[in-house]
């Protein structure tokens, strides 16, 4: 890994703000460069087919709430190589340590439930899938904007498999996936799945509890059984007409992808219909 | 939801006087019932009587020996199909059957099925056969809706709701029109009491609606008045009970039991015999079971003319008009403008049975084997499951499905 002296000369950055803990040959910091400001800075070490595929999909779609990509170069330092990535920095909280300080109102999970989707749907028209939409990778930056961060485990569905088929689970992370991600039935993932994260990311903001999982699981096992098995209960929440914002949300934590709706377009057209009835007390 | 006519034995005149009376119908005409030469010779009444027709190839049971069935050339002289005899049978068969839909000039061809035995490699098996008669059925139409045939085994039916979810999936990549639903009710039963049976059709029905296909429901009765929920296009039923439920009578000589002639209590869902109104009649209740005006086409006046039921000329002929019309006239009440009004009336409905046949049966008048009392039950659950987990979304799509 490269050290901090080597990413200060080598890379053009004045002062290392923040180093965020290491997940197997990524590193993430948050710096401030001689050019961009402050950025964050991933450096990815050896051959990273996935961080390529990663940036591959961000670069070839300019996604809206999603942060730019300033630069991308290989690297080779000493004995040290790899790729290094500079990226947007979103000033804000992470939807996590926002769940942590209370629950969001209505209003501001509808404007969390549109921005997100508007994402997916623009991603959905790439054929891309994010596969990793939770709570620790979705910031409200201080202009009240929500932004998706981490395609690190992105899907373009058009792109050739970087797991292998045999391999019985497909990246995700547990709680938040799709049971047909840990399924891994390749054929059937699509933007669906990560509708179903959004809907138990919603649900865990509105309520302040997950939807199937309770905190005492023994292992992984367990909690992808329960979010296989375990329906969410419906909650009352303040100002939801009819509960039809708790039933978008439902539909889209169907466990079978066929009761979701069919494709994320058709769930922003619903979002749409059901703000429209809160707000406007139209059927 | 619209109601279809099921073709069944000697139902030619009985289907062009209802199609006159209701201004047009579509018929699902049975090649079991009606010979080829039948089909060139009828055709010309039923085009006069605005019917619809349809052409349901029947090939349920491929290896049968049906008299009917053998009569058609998609079937040879060895007592089968051609199925699976020769490299381009499915090329062949539908060639065959497209013949016939040009006799009847349907608009619609409805791509066959067999009634595959369920086990483990049912949808292997089942997946392969339909992928092969589209592909067939691609190269011969002719600009025709495609309607493939899903032929359901009961136990197929009584499976948990993950394998219709996954049946759901699969169809969705299916490149046709619509689908006809053929389901086998467990133990052939003419009104179904097994819950899950229900849910899973329900739900299955809704599905293929959500992902924009017309469904027809075939071979039903007016237990599948639920079906108006999932917001399904059509259902079909008929005379005899041989087309009011799917059974496997093709497999050998279908013969008509007349035993009796049955009047239809449209508010209580339910069926009864001769000696029943009687009892009705003499505890004065009989009035009660007359259809309401908008169901009421004269067909069954003769029972409410102050004669004993069973003393009184009340044909089966009769009996059939009657029952088709009031489960066409209980569609359209239930078909309502958005799908909670659709629930509400199909729960009205079925309330209102429960308390007609209690009603009745305090009056010692009982229906017997055709009582839809274990039913209403069976209706309100697979009802209740459908909102469960498809209820958001017919709300969101019930004006666009």
């Amino acid at each position: 890994m490269l050290s901090d002296n080597d990413i200060r000369e080598r890379l053009d950055v004045k002062v290392i703000l923040k180093k965020f803990p290491k997940s197997g040959q990524k590193q993430v910091l948050l710096v401030e460069h001689n050019i961009y400001g402050k950025v964050v800075l991933k450096i990815v070490e050896g051959n990273a087919e996935r961080v390529m595929r990663e940036i591959q999909i961000i670069t070839e779609n300019k996604f809206i709430n999603v942060p730019l990509l300033l630069e991308m170069k290989p690297y080779e330092i000493n004995d040290n190589n790899g790729i290094y990535i500079f990226e947007e920095f979103i000033d804000g909280l992470t939807l996590r340590k926002i769940i942590s300080l209370g629950k969001l109102s209505l209003p501001e999970a509808m404007g969390l439930m549109e921005s997100i989707l508007e994402v997916i749907v623009q991603m959905e028209e790439q054929r891309v899938v994010h596969r990793d939409i939770k709570p620790d990778n979705i910031i409200k930056c201080k202009n009240g904007e929500w932004h998706l961060i981490d395609f690190g485990i992105a899907r373009g569905l058009d792109l050739s498999s970087l797991t292998y088929t045999e391999v019985k689970i497909g990246p995700h992370t547990p709680g938040y996936g799709a049971p047909e991600l840990f399924q891994y039935s390749k054929r059937d993932i699509d933007s669906r799945a990560d509708l179903f994260s959004l809907g138990v990311v919603l649900f865990e903001a509105v309520t302040g509890k997950h939807p199937f999982v309770k905190g005492d699981e023994l292992d992984v096992n367990e909690i992808w059984y329960r979010a296989q098995t375990v329906i969410a209960e419906n909650v009352i929440i303040d100002g939801d007409r009819d509960m039809q914002f708790m039933g978008l949300i439902q539909t889209f934590m169907q466990k079978h992808i066929s009761r979701r709706p069919r494709n994320a377009a058709k769930a922003r057209e619903w979002f749409l219909s059901v703000k429209k009835h809160i707000e406007e007390g139209d059927v | 939801m619209e109601l279809y006519l099921q073709f069944a034995y000697g139902m030619k005149q009985i289907a062009i006087d209802l199609s006159k009376s209701w201004g047009g119908c579509s018929l699902i005409l049975s090649p079991r019932d009606i010979t080829p030469k039948q089909l060139c010779d009828w055709k010309s009444s039923f085009e006069k009587a605005q019917i619809n027709c349809l052409f349901d190839p029947q090939c349920y049971y491929p290896k049968t020996n049906h008299k009917g069935l053998v009569q058609y050339d998609y079937w040879d002289d060895c007592f089968s199909t051609k199925l699976g005899s020769t490299l381009t049978f499915e090329d062949d068969l539908i060639k065959s059957i497209s013949n016939y839909n040009d006799v009847v000039n349907s608009e619609e061809f409805i791509i066959p099925a067999a009634m595959l035995n369920y086990d483990d490699q049912w949808e292997q098996l089942w997946y392969k056969q339909c992928s092969k008669l589209i592909e067939a059925t691609k190269k011969v139409n002719k600009g025709g809706k495609l309607i493939l045939t899903l032929a359901l085994p009961a136990e197929l039916l009584l499976q948990k709701e993950d394998e219709i979810e996954k049946i759901i999936q699969i169809i969705g990549k299916y490149d046709v029109d619509g689908y006809y639903i053929v389901a086998h009710p467990p133990q052939a039963k003419y009104l179904v009491d097994v819950p899950l049976w229900l849910t899973n059709l329900i739900q299955l029905s809704a599905g293929l609606k959500l992902q924009g296909n017309k469904v027809i429901v075939g071979y039903g009765n007016h237990q599948l008045l639920c079906m108006t929920a999932a917001k399904v296009d059509a259902m079909a039923t008929g005379t005899y009970l041989n087309v009011r439920r799917f059974t496997n009578k093709f497999l050998q000589e279908d013969s008509i039991l007349r035993k009796s002639t049955w009047y239809y209590y449209p508010a209580a869902l339910s069926e009864y015999k001769m000696g029943f109104l009687d009892a009705a009649f003499n505890n004065g209740v009989l009035n009660s079971m007359r259809p309401s005006n908008d169901m009421d086409r004269n067909y069954v006046d003769v029972l409410f003319s102050g004669a004993m039921p069973s003393s009184v000329r009340f044909s089966e002929t009769m009996a059939f008009k009657h029952y088709l019309n009031c489960v066409r006239v209980q569609m359209k009440n239930l078909s309502k403008g958005s799908y909670a009004d659709t629930i509400s009336a199909n729960e009205v409905m079925l309330e209102t049975a429960m308390r007609c046949i209690e009603n009745m049966e305090k009056k010692g008048v009982y229906a017997q084997a055709r009582s839809f009392k274990d039913m209403v039950d069976v209706n309100k659950s697979a009802l209740q499951r459908l909102e469960k987990n498809y209820g958001f979304q017919l709300s969101k799509e019930w004006n666009l499905i």
